[in-house]
């Protein structure tokens, strides 16, 4: 309705989900008639604490070579000839 | 008791309606955020560069307790080893420190709440999905399994107990949850490298560890390889970091002003000392290996402020991975 009266750019920002990926939609949307950043909005947010699951396998790999490294150099020169 | 801040924590009513939770701004600096410069060549470039997302209002106790608690948790992972090598000495030698680091960091925790006197709310809940709940528990966790691993060995236990191996455990996980705490967040610079973050954090409390034992000097010293194989890792560490900042197009404030400029001095003092290390120079190895890895915790703190203060850094990776779903 907006587009047929001339604001040709306008658009609905945070509407849904589908409409905004990366989050679930924002439970409130804003009509714009400019990109998001005029507004100063994110133009593709994210939930931050989205794919954390591939930090933590990052956190658990170093926390897995911290292990690896002390138990090299500490268990595996004990058991070696002095 | 409620602590009255001067540091500009407490929320200004006056100001919270301009620019929401007034983490410390004063009214007139609030004004002058609103109008900050000339309007943008760009109309849709930026608007009037006003930051997208907020800084974290953290004090120097963060990247301090990132220092301390980082440190804690590769002694408490290496005083496992040493106890099951059989180096006794050495094995009390890293449970005090972990004691000790661990002891520092929960000050430094409880000091950067706003409300100190509130912290045990911290430990009501346990909530997987938020690293910082998660973080408590860790902290918590491998600060008793530590002190208790340290008792033990005062009292002459001699095989590797299960306090030792539990604060092993947690200290490793105490040592790079941390980065995956700042790694996802809104905060450009953090969010663009957080995969590579946590390996990095783990490289760098090896390093720390390596560093603060040759500054100490005395007997028992840690194997030549451990500290060689810490330092370098922890450069390599760096360097992915930035190249994973730099591929996200949001790698300035790693190059240049405060943060910058502490990032590349992390570096070239890491570097000098492994250098220092692999001529036998253990004290000065110590010395410029120890001011690295607290300079390099500042940095990437830092540079995460500097990060959210610039909307372009925001939009930027944004904006490539909208065109890049289309």
């Amino acid at each position: 309705m907006t587009r047929t009266v001339g604001f040709f750019t306008a658009r609905l920002y945070g509407e849904s989900g589908a409409a905004q990926p990366g989050t679930d939609g924002l439970h409130a949307f804003f009509l714009l008639t400019d990109e998001p950043e005029v507004y100063n909005l994110p133009p593709a947010p994210e939930v931050p604490t989205r794919g954390v699951g591939r930090s933590w396998l990052a956190a658990a790999a170093g926390a897995l070579g911290m292990l690896a490294l002390a138990a090299a150099t500490l268990v595996l020169r004990a058991e070696a000839p002095r | 008791m409620i602590l009255r801040r001067r540091d500009g924590r407490n929320l200004d009513r006056r100001v919270a309606d301009l620019q929401g939770e007034a983490a410390g701004i004063e009214p007139g600096a609030a004004a002058s955020l609103v109008h900050v410069s000339e309007p943008a060549a760009s109309p849709v470039d930026t608007y009037y560069d006003v930051p997208v997302v907020k800084p974290a209002p953290w004090q120097w106790y963060v990247p301090a307790y990132f220092y301390a608690g980082g440190l804690a948790g590769a002694a408490a992972t290496l005083a496992a080893a040493a106890e099951l090598g059989g180096r006794h000495l050495l094995a009390r030698r890293l449970h005090a420190i972990a004691v000790v680091g661990e002891a520092a960091g929960a000050v430094c925790l409880i000091a950067d709440l706003g409300r100190p006197a509130r912290f045990h709310y911290m430990m009501r809940v346990f909530r997987p999905t938020s690293p910082m709940n998660l973080g408590t528990w860790i902290l918590s966790a491998a600060s008793a399994a530590s002190g208790l691993a340290l008792l033990g060995g005062l009292r002459g236990r001699r095989r590797l107990g299960a306090a030792s191996c539990a604060s092993a455990i947690t200290g490793a996980m105490l040592s790079t949850y941390t980065a995956v705490l700042i790694g996802n967040t809104a905060i450009p610079v953090w969010r663009a490298a957080r995969v590579v973050l946590p390996g990095w954090f783990a490289a760098a409390s090896t390093a720390s560890l390596a560093s603060l034992v040759e500054l100490i000097g005395t007997a028992p010293q840690l194997p030549r390889g451990y500290v060689t194989v810490a330092k370098t890792a922890a450069l390599v560490g760096s360097i992915a970091v930035a190249r994973a900042a730099r591929r996200a197009g949001v790698a300035r404030p790693l190059h240049q002003g405060r943060s910058g400029g502490r990032w590349r001095g992390a570096m070239w003092l890491g570097l000098a000392s492994l250098a220092a290390t692999l001529l036998g120079r253990t004290r000065v190895a110590g010395a410029l290996g120890t001011a690295a890895a607290v300079a390099a915790r500042f940095a990437i703190v830092d540079a995460g402020r500097a990060s959210a203060a610039d909307p372009r850094a925001t939009f930027a990776p944004q904006r490539a991975r909208a065109a890049h779903a289309r």
